[in-house]
């Protein structure tokens, strides 16, 4: 299990995240709340206004290919640590390690163990060993030697 | 002759579960692009409240209709042309099928087959069956049970949450981590207080029940509830694909709140655009749908680094077509015309509070939004801002005092929910007059002295919460009542504005969690429901409510508008996990 920390560790180091959590939710500062009703003048600005028109792109892959299936599940169960969220400025900084090399090119020993690790988890990683089928976790194993 | 092209032109292959292929060739039908068919099951039954869903190629929407209690389903006219169709029931496996709709219409007949693994029905299922199947025999399951209800599934929808099935360990690793922020902001046992006091009795009970759920599917619609035809449009992004998932496919799960997440608050104008608030996708302030050719354009107020503003909530003025949109970092109300395509912006002066995130209109054109313990009202004719303060009551302690959800009524009060208080307060601008309408506290179950010490939030508190969250009349169309989303209670609580007293509140599927209300020109209300992929429709008069079902999983549903435009009233409603916005036509 050391081994395979230790590739996700490194794997955290060759994928540099886009973008570092910054300015998340910004909230307007504080002031005294008036305690009568209070009327007062705004500055009006017709403010510069970018228009984008926008089509629909749907993912370039087979449906039924084992590895995109495999991705939607590990956006659905392991994004929300493997997966930077998404914002206005881009994709941010993911709060887990992201996977890349963690199974590519793995020999079938490192495969089973990372297996035996999703199934189980750790400390800071819940064990999903109730959460897919057999097939569904095949597909997600799939995606996984994508990275 | 047209009777020889038209059977010339008919074409249906069908496919029925994920394996069995039943050879179906139905040649009838004269309509003008018509699609037609029978849903059956594996034993041969005719099967009422299937969803049967077609989608061109060329196209970036869905339409989608019900089967009636003969098991036939009719769409309305589509363009000619190569579609993909499917048919899904909750405990069935989707069955898919192709047709060639000509200008003689196509048949495609379906026979669905039973799933049997409790992991894949479940993904199926929404908010009322996880909860149904949630153990609550004793006074501790129960309060579980309202503890994952009012502090997890507040804001993720129960088939997201609980599908992991996690062990207790495990379920802890993660509570923890939401307590503390994703990525986390604070050390290991700081963070939301309400999070960190139940972890460990959150961890043990889903631990214990989550592994081994029964999961039941609930009723097929019936009736009125089939008479629909729901057309969903996925929302384009800059940069990036359309997600894996978006819930089309039941047993593929719901989107993410990471991966699919976008539009979050929709109004309609004159001329029958859709304008949509959102707060995570790039180079969009506001979003502006053309249901009649399906374009998509983003509109962006740049931020100084050049970043499109976040906006949370949105309204209009269908007489000027201005919009008015909640949530901007600096606590302006930011509005838009939609007529001229660019944004207005009215500083905020810094001696009063910003707006909020939710925003309302009233008769005279002003926009509404909360503001810290009162409401804030931008004039765009003078451009005024007035702070109108809502004071709580002494008694309440800091950590309550909050609020979110805000609408005017028919006689231009304004209401705001009040979770925290367990109300909502209202205003009479016109004389500065305040007050509250409270809700009681849930009979059952029996607080600890732990629960009792709980600060309370719209997405945090004890076990006995009613939670509401937003409301709406409806402008006009509202008349003498304000209705309430108890959002924590599964109710629709009825407030009569001339007495400011609660006339009656309607239960809805447990575990629905209804998020807000609005009135059409028929006084009907309209009710989405965040954890139940499924729009409440509730007529006063008869006090009859009508659930329709959406075509798609994980839709957390936070707002809907009505267009009066329209003989039959439409209602448009933005799945604000899933990435697409739905028009709802009765037939």
């Amino acid at each position: 299990m050391n081994l395979v920390r230790a590739v996700i560790t490194a794997g955290a180091v060759l994928a540099m995240p886009a973008l570092a959590h910054a300015q998340e939710e910004a909230a307007p500062p504080r002031v005294p709340v008036p305690k009568a009703i209070t009327t007062v003048k705004a500055s009006r600005t017709a403010t510069k206004t970018v228009r984008t028109p926008v089509a629909v792109v749907t993912p370039a892959h087979d449906p039924a290919a084992p590895a995109f299936r495999g991705e939607g599940w590990f956006q659905q169960e392991c994004g929300v640590c493997h997966l930077g969220r998404w914002r206005k400025q881009g994709q941010l900084q993911p709060y887990a390690p992201p996977l890349t090399g963690v199974l590519k090119s793995a020999n079938p020993a490192r495969e089973a163990a990372v297996r035996a690790f999703i199934q189980t988890g750790s400390q800071n990683m819940p064990g999903f060993r109730n959460t897919f089928t057999a097939a569904e976790f095949d597909e997600l194993v799939a995606y996984l030697k994508t990275l | 002759m047209r009777t020889h092209m038209t059977r010339m032109m008919l074409a249906t292959v069908v496919i029925a579960g994920s394996l069995a292929t039943v050879p179906t060739l139905t040649q009838s039908g004269d309509g003008n692009g018509s699609l037609t068919g029978t849903v059956k099951g594996a034993d041969g039954t005719v099967m009422e409240g299937v969803v049967v869903s077609a989608r061109s190629a060329t196209h970036a929407w869905t339409t989608s209709v019900y089967t009636d209690a003969r098991g036939q389903y009719r769409f309305p006219p589509l363009t000619p042309g190569q579609y993909a169709v499917w048919a899904q029931a909750k405990g069935y496996a989707v069955a898919r099928a192709g047709a060639n709709v000509a200008h003689g219409g196509a048949v495609a007949d379906v026979r669905l087959e039973p799933l049997t693994d409790a992991k894949v029905i479940g993904r199926q299922l929404d908010g009322p069956e996880w909860f149904a199947a949630l153990p609550e025999a004793t006074n501790d399951d129960k309060r579980m049970k309202h503890l994952l209800r009012n502090n997890c599934t507040a804001c993720h929808g129960p088939a997201y949450t609980l599908a992991p099935r996690f062990d207790a360990t495990g379920w802890r690793s993660i509570i923890d981590v939401m307590a503390r922020g994703i990525p986390p902001t604070r050390g290991p046992g700081e963070g939301n207080r309400t999070w960190q006091a139940y972890k460990d009795d959150l961890a043990e009970y889903l631990g214990r029940v989550s592994k081994d759920l029964q999961l039941k599917p609930g009723p097929r619609p019936s009736g009125a509830a089939t008479r629909v035809v729901i057309t969903e449009f996925d929302i384009p992004r800059q940069g990036r694909p359309l997600s894996v998932h978006t819930g089309t496919i039941w047993t593929d799960g719901p989107g993410t709140r990471y991966e699919s997440k976008g539009a979050r608050d929709i109004w309609v104008d004159s001329t029958g655009k859709l304008w949509v608030s959102d707060d995570r996708s790039m180079g969009r302030t506001t979003g502006r749908l053309d249901p009649r050719t399906g374009t998509w354009t983003d509109y962006a107020l740049p931020d100084a680094k050049g970043i499109a503003t976040n906006s949370h909530g949105i309204w209009g003025d269908r007489r000027t077509d201005m919009i008015f949109q909640g949530g901007q970092p600096d606590g302006a109300i930011l509005a838009f015309d939609t007529r001229k395509e660019e944004f207005v912006h009215f500083a905020r002066p810094n001696t009063i509070p910003g707006g909020g995130g939710h925003i309302d209109v009233d008769s005279e054109g002003n926009a509404w939004a909360p503001a810290e313990a009162g409401a804030l009202r931008l004039n765009p004719k003078t451009g005024e801002y007035t702070y109108f303060p809502v004071p709580y009551p002494d008694e309440v302690p800091q950590a309550n005092r909050n609020q979110y959800g805000l609408a005017v009524d028919a006689q231009d009060n304004v209401w705001l929910a009040r979770a925290g208080l367990e109300a909502v307060a209202w205003l009479d601008p016109k004389t500065g007059a305040t007050g509250h309408v409270r809700f009681d506290p849930l009979p059952t179950p029996t607080l600890t002295e732990k629960d009792r010490s709980m600060p309370v939030g719209m997405n945090f508190g004890p076990p006995n919460g009613r939670g509401p969250r937003r409301l709406g009349a409806g402008g006009r169309n509202g008349g003498n009542f304000m209705w309430v989303a108890l959002n924590k209670s599964d109710e629709l609580a009825k407030i009569d504005v001339r007495t400011k007293q609660l006339v009656k509140a309607y239960k809805m599927p447990e575990g629905s969690a209804p998020y807000f209300a609005t009135v059409d020109k028929n006084g009907h209300v309209w009710v989405p429901a965040q954890n139940a992929d499924r729009i409440y429709k509730l007529d006063p008069r008869t006090e009859q409510m009508t659930e329709f079902q959406l075509p798609t999983r994980g839709t957390d549903l936070r707002h809907l508008t009505v267009d009066d435009s329209t003989p039959t009233p439409t209602i448009w409603v933005t799945y604000n996990r899933s990435n697409k916005i739905a028009r709802l036509q009765e037939r």
